[in-house]
Formats: C-alpha cells, structure tokens, sequence
C-alpha cells in the first residue's frame, strides 16, 4: 500500500502546498504584490512628469519597491506553521529539514518575487525605461529577488515566536540587502546608457548562490532552536 | 528501543524534573502523570527530539537520536497538544499532507476510509477544518495512528476532547499497536492507569512515570 517517499518528493509536496495555500490566503499573496505596484507608482505622481528624471530614479524605485514588498510577505512563511504545530512535524519529517526549508522558500519565491518580477516591465513603462532596460532590470530582479526570499527567511525564522516580527524582519535583513539593491540598480542604469552591465549580473548571480546555500542551512538552524 | 539516561529539564531556574531514567521496548506501553505544569509535554518533545534535555541523553536503539534522525523519525509519530491541522485545508488532504512528509505515500481512497472508521463522516472530511469541533479535529489528527507505520508513538494528551465512542476507538487502535510490538508513550489526565486497555495480554506491559 505504502512506499517510502524520496527528499525530493517531499520537497515537491511541501512546495506544492505552500503554493496552493498562498492561492487560497489571496490577501496576503495579493498584498505583497499590489504593495509593490502601488509604491511604484506613487513616485511618478509624486515628482511629477519629469522623464529624464524618472528615468534616471526608475531602477531605484522599482528595487526599493520590490525589496519592501518582499520583507513584507516574509512574515507568513513560517509564522502559520509555527502556531498550528505543523512546523513540528516538518522537523520531524524523515526529509532534512533544510530541504524542506529550501521548497517553502522556492514556493514563497514563486508567490512573490515572480510575480513582483512579472509585474515590472508593466512599472518600468511609466518611466519611460527603454526595452534593452526593461530586460536588464528583469534579468537582475529574476536573479536577486531569490536573495531577499533566502535571506529574509533567515530573518522569519530567527524572529519566529515574537511579538511584531514583521518589523524586526525588515530592520534585521534590509541592511544585508544592500549590495543586492546597488548591484541590482547599476546593472539596470548601465544598460540604460548603453555601458556594459554583466558584471553586475555575475556579481549578482554569487551573491544569489550563496544566500541559497546559506539561506536554507541557517533558517534550519534557527527554526530548531526557535521550537527548543 | 526508546532509552533516556539521567536526562533532566529545566525552566528558567526552576528544575521540573532531573535524573530521569526510562526506557520503552516493544509492547510496552509508557504512562507519564503529573500535574499541569510538571513537564510532562516537554519531557515528550526531549523524547522526540524537538527539545533537547538540559543533561542527560535520549537513545534509540543505543544511539543518540539526534545522530540518526534519518532511521529515528520515520519510526517516530509525534502527536503534540496543538492539532497539527492546517486550518483553511480540509481534512483529508492534511493528513496526505503529514504522511508525505512522514515518507508515507498512501493513496487517498485509504485516508478517506480510515476517516470514516474514525466517526467523521464523508461532508466533514471535505471542509476547511477551522469548521471542525475540537472532538473532530481531534480525531482527524488521530486517524495518522491508523495509516503510519512508525513503530513509536508518542502522543500528547491524545484523549482530550473525544467523547466516549472516540476514546473507545482510541483504545483499541492502541491495543492493535500494542500487538503490532509498537512502543507507546502517551500522557492523559483522564486516566488512572491503562490496565483494561492491554485486555490482559501477558505480553504487553504498562510502564508509569509520575512527575
């Protein structure tokens, strides 16, 4: 009746039911997103129709707006589990639970940062970005948003159990995010000016391979000793 | 075999309980009592490793549990006193959900039946279970006993909130665990001993702790 059942086909299950529960809490999933667009957007109303002015902003802006928006969702990741008990059982799981924590934070990824990262293009047009931009600024927000979703689970699983985590989140792992957002914004403004940008990209591309070693190895570890 | 050597569990400043010695063997059946607040759950979590004792050490089969997680918690069923249930997600797919991540891949049709034997009945198992009573959560979460084939349960307060046909079913889906040489570690307050649940069995053995 019963077969056992591979790392990668747990990882897969907690992973899928990540995702479905994230469609079904629309508000939280939603949130994040329509946080991202409306920070966005406020700008351009706030300076006014400046383009070349925008233009120069732009990468920064839809950066800071997708850095925010993610440090905001970072919240649920673990908190649902934690309090229903289901967190217990994900440790005492036959599969690591740093797998496991790498397939929550892949599927809080493809909640957030995906879409955030889908979303742009149609941000990046109210700043008059040109099309050689908008790639760029895709290419680095598929490449850097996985960063803000490994390191600021670091972040949920060492707050995990206090009271006003969401804030202790953001002022724990805005300031780690630093070079993901100067690396991130030259990249787009170098293409912007037609200067060559890859190095940014490659200097981004390792820092994204080393939060998603780390990430998942040290959020284990916290989320232990957050149960002790 | 379930051992702990000298373990001891503090809080704060405060010692709950030291030097605790205990061992589980297949058959056997351990009965923790205490009063509230005397550590009885975290003498389970020390058991099942989720919480680690302040000295002392927790062995299965002669090595530290924490070393071999990869054989120790397939074996282990750890029911705790918060309901692993996921509240927007309905019954049967929380419990798919808990024997996935347990490594047993049982098909739906099974989960469905045992629910049934349960006392829940076919529109119960189908809503979000934040509709569902604590007596009917509870045996949601119970039901796993019924589906996994870990060898070690260790179940906390398992009786709380079931009424008498539950507790009923809960007795016997201990006693067939029993004779499955299965190891049982529970607490209860209901309970004075669990004597007529063996039915006698010269084989299985009733083990208590009082802390």
């Amino acid at each position: 009746m019963t077969g056992q059942l591979s790392t990668i086909e747990v990882m897969q299950t907690v992973f899928l039911r990540d995702l479905h529960l994230a469609i079904k809490q629309k508000t939280d999933t939603l949130g994040a997103v329509f946080f991202f667009a409306l920070v966005a957007s406020l700008f351009p109303l706030a300076i006014g129709s400046e383009l070349l002015l925008l233009k120069q902003i732009a990468p920064g802006i839809i950066w800071v707006s997708a850095l925010l928006a993610s440090m905001l969702s970072m919240n649920r990741l673990y908190t649902n589990d934690f309090n229903d008990g289901t967190l217990e059982q994900l440790t005492l799981s036959a599969c690591p639970l740093e797998f496991i924590v790498l397939a929550k934070i892949l599927a809080h990824w493809t909640t957030t940062g995906f879409v955030l990262l889908l979303l742009s293009p149609i941000l990046a047009i109210q700043f008059d970005l040109s099309p050689l931009a908008i790639s760029t600024l895709m290419l680095t927000l598929l490449i850097g948003t996985p960063v803000l979703s490994f390191l600021g689970s670091i972040g949920a699983a060492l707050s995990l159990g206090l009271q006003s985590a969401g804030a202790l989140i953001s002022l724990m792992i805005l300031p780690l995010l630093i070079p993901i957002l100067i690396l991130g914004t030259l990249a787009v403004d170098a293409a912007s000016t037609n200067m060559p940008f890859s190095v940014y990209l490659y200097l981004l591309l390792a820092l994204s391979v080393l939060a998603s070693f780390f990430g998942p190895l040290a959020s284990a570890f916290a989320l232990r000793i957050a149960q002790e | 075999m379930l051992r702990s050597h000298q373990i001891s569990c503090q809080r704060g400043k405060n010692i709950l309980w030291e030097s605790l010695d205990l061992e589980v063997g297949p058959g056997e059946l351990l009965f923790i009592k205490g009063a509230n607040g005397q550590g009885k759950s975290s003498l389970l979590r020390i058991l099942a490793g989720l919480a680690t004792p302040n000295s002392g050490s927790v062995t299965w089969d002669h090595v530290l549990i924490q070393k071999i997680t990869d054989t120790y918690h397939p074996n282990l069923l750890y029911l705790g006193h918060t309901i692993a249930l996921q509240s927007e997600m309905s019954a049967i797919a929380n419990l798919q959900f808990l024997l996935r991540i347990h490594g047993h891949n049982i098909p739906q049709q099974a989960i469905h039946n045992k629910l049934l034997e349960w006392g829940l009945s076919h529109k119960t198992i189908q809503l979000p279970t934040r509709l569902l009573s604590q007596g009917q959560k509870q045996r949601v979460a119970l039901t796993q006993l019924s589906l996994s084939q870990s060898s070690l349960w260790i179940l906390d307060e398992p009786f709380n909130g079931l009424d008498q046909i539950g507790t009923e079913h809960l007795y016997q889906t201990m006693l067939h665990h029993l004779q499955n040489k299965g190891f049982l570690i529970l607490t209860s307050h209901l309970h004075q001993n669990f004597q007529h649940v063996l039915a006698n069995d010269p084989a299985l053995q009733e083990k208590i702790i009082t802390l």
